[in-house]
């Protein structure tokens, strides 16, 4: 569905932020990126969504293909014509307007008639029954879980085939996490759409995972399916702080940053 | 008492005029982040179009009318594509000193194409009678300044609040990333706030022309424009309203009962007397927006 072939990605012409990063994502699967600060995650998908211009950034290498067709320097209104939406990081709700209104900004890209945009705004609603309690509250003053439901909930409204999700999970309770990828999950299965996550939290992005990326540095060091990564050793060390139980830690393993340049650098 | 209640009247009619250039300017302001210090320009374009339509071509008064709102609309739609739009991108300041020089290119056409001369608007716009409610003679104009005005502030508020565009429109006002990001094209929410913005100035300038006549002395409003833009916060439409009002108000008091006094120069220097002291109370106008945080 997805393809992201050696992409590299520069700002402003000089920093080289992704170099060669070679992703897939097959039709109606769930795909996690994994990786710490600056590794190029956020990069990766504001590359596939056309979001890098706004910071002057540029798929300088490599080809994205959506469906066979290549996407990369196409303008985001066009991208998200085509069904990929990206939900942003941090939270960006529109706070001065109301949570009904924030669905709606989701729709208008597509123009949809009255009818259709009550249907879809009724299916986020079944998806996210807290969102109809809360419809005619200015965004804003929502709570975070309240919020992030409305993040995704206003994406879900331009009807995506593919939905790229950055650190969904950023500041939420771990309850408030699990929820939200339940509903990730069920809409995966339920309105079949292909996911690519990107996440800090390793656990719950592989767990509902099929396939997994590890980038560090730009680079994609590391992928698997996603019930693989989450035994991987390495894996559990770095991104989960599990080590073998019982056993003697000499130095070198506590020092997790020590180690961590070796393996990756 | 009389006399107060005329110079509220008056008073009350210019705030609503220049609430409404003001408006044009905040609109803009919101959505592309660019202070326009062009109304001026704008402005007397629109009015002498106004008059083009209605005195120089003798159109018929509604095919006038409709024909003023399209030139205008196209004006505006000019405006943003041919002049902001590939500036977007780059330093703010390089729009907004452009706005300031399309201000003098309009200044500068208007002289071009009808000379320097005042015109009227024909009598059934610019010579309404004075009308007495009660025992205090009101010039009808004002009266209609007034509603009209008023419908247009609602209008306005309406086509925010229920129609699509609008909503384009406050999505990208608060977030312009987030509004790419949904797919709402930017480019023409861009156009369709200058389009408002200069209908908006044309509605002025049919209340302005009536009372004043038309001249190149016209653009002051536009200044006011600025003013009480900034006066209400910059980014807030009630604030416009209620700045416009209170400079409409003291402009037109000081007028009445200063001026033997002071001369005659007070009334027009009034509104930046409030607006040097307003920034010591509150620079940041009336009701600059308010940021929600939530605790």
């Amino acid at each position: 569905m997805l393809v992201l072939n050696n992409i590299e990605v520069k700002y402003q012409n000089v920093i080289l932020v992704l170099r060669g990063v070679t992703i897939e994502v097959p039709e109606g699967q769930i795909v996690s990126l994994l990786g710490a600060n600056g590794a190029g995650k956020s990069t990766t998908l504001k590359a596939i969504s056309g979001m890098l211009y706004p910071e002057e950034g540029k798929v300088t290498d490599g080809s994205i293909e959506y469906n066979g067709v290549r996407i990369d320097g196409l303008r985001t209104k066009a991208i998200v014509d085509m069904g990929i939406v990206q939900i942003m990081e941090g939270r960006r709700t529109l706070e001065q307007l109301t949570a009904e209104e924030n669905l709606v900004a989701g729709a208008i890209g597509r123009n949809p008639t009255r009818g259709e945009l009550k249907k879809d705004i009724d299916k986020i609603y079944e998806f996210f029954p807290r969102l109809k309690d809360v419809r005619n509250q200015i965004a804003g003053y929502l709570s975070g879980g309240e919020q992030q439901q409305l993040v995704v909930g206003r994406g879900l409204m331009s009807r995506p085939k593919l939905m790229l999700l950055d650190e969904t999970s950023l500041g939420l309770a771990p309850m408030l996490v699990k929820e939200i990828y339940n509903i990730i999950e069920r809409l995966n299965k339920e309105e079949k759409i292909s996911l690519l996550v990107v996440e800090q939290n390793a656990r719950a992005a592989l767990k509902i995972a099929d396939y997994g990326y590890v980038m560090e540095n730009g680079r994609v060091v590391l992928d698997d399916t996603g019930p693989k990564l989450l035994e991987n050793e390495d894996i559990k060390e770095f991104y989960m702080g599990l080590t073998e139980v019982g056993e003697k830690k000499s130095y070198k393993t506590i020092k997790h940053y020590k180690r961590r340049k070796r393996w990756l650098g | 008492m009389n006399t107060f209640i005329q110079l509220m009247i008056s008073g009350i009619a210019i705030g609503l005029i220049y609430a409404l250039a003001a408006l044009g300017v905040v609109i803009v302001y919101k959505a592309t982040k660019v202070l326009n210090l062009a109304p001026g320009g704008l402005l007397l374009i629109a009015a002498y179009l106004a008059w083009m339509f209605l005195v120089q071509f003798e159109f018929p008064v509604p095919l006038a009318i409709i024909a003023a709102i399209a030139a205008s609309a196209i004006i505006g739609w000019i405006v943003e594509r041919v002049t902001l739009r590939p500036l977007i991108g780059q330093p703010i300041l390089a729009s907004i000193i452009l706005t300031d020089m399309i201000w003098f290119f309009f200044r500068g056409s208007t002289f071009l194409f009808w000379g320097g001369n005042p015109r009227m608007f024909p009598a059934w716009l610019a010579g309404r009678p004075t009308v007495l409610i009660g025992k205090i003679g009101v010039p009808e104009i004002m009266i209609w300044c007034i509603i009209i005005s008023i419908l247009t502030i609602i209008a306005l508020m309406a086509y925010f609040k229920f129609t699509r565009s609008g909503l384009a429109m406050r999505v990208t006002a608060e977030d312009v990333i987030v509004a790419e990001n949904l797919g709402i094209k930017i480019t023409r929410v861009f156009s369709n706030t200058w389009i408002i913005c200069l209908l908006l100035f044309l509605i002025t300038a049919y209340f302005v022309g009536a009372m004043q006549g038309i001249s190149q002395d016209l653009d002051f409003i536009g200044v006011y424009g600025v003013i009480v833009a900034l006066l209400g916060g910059l980014e807030s439409f009630p604030g416009a309203i209620i700045a416009g009002l209170v400079i409409g108000i003291v402009q037109s008091m000081v007028g009445g009962y200063l001026a033997g006094v002071l001369g005659g120069g007070i009334a027009e220097t009034a509104p930046f007397i409030v607006m040097f002291f307003m920034s010591f109370w509150r620079p940041y106008g009336f009701l600059g927006l308010e940021r929600i945080e939530r605790i």
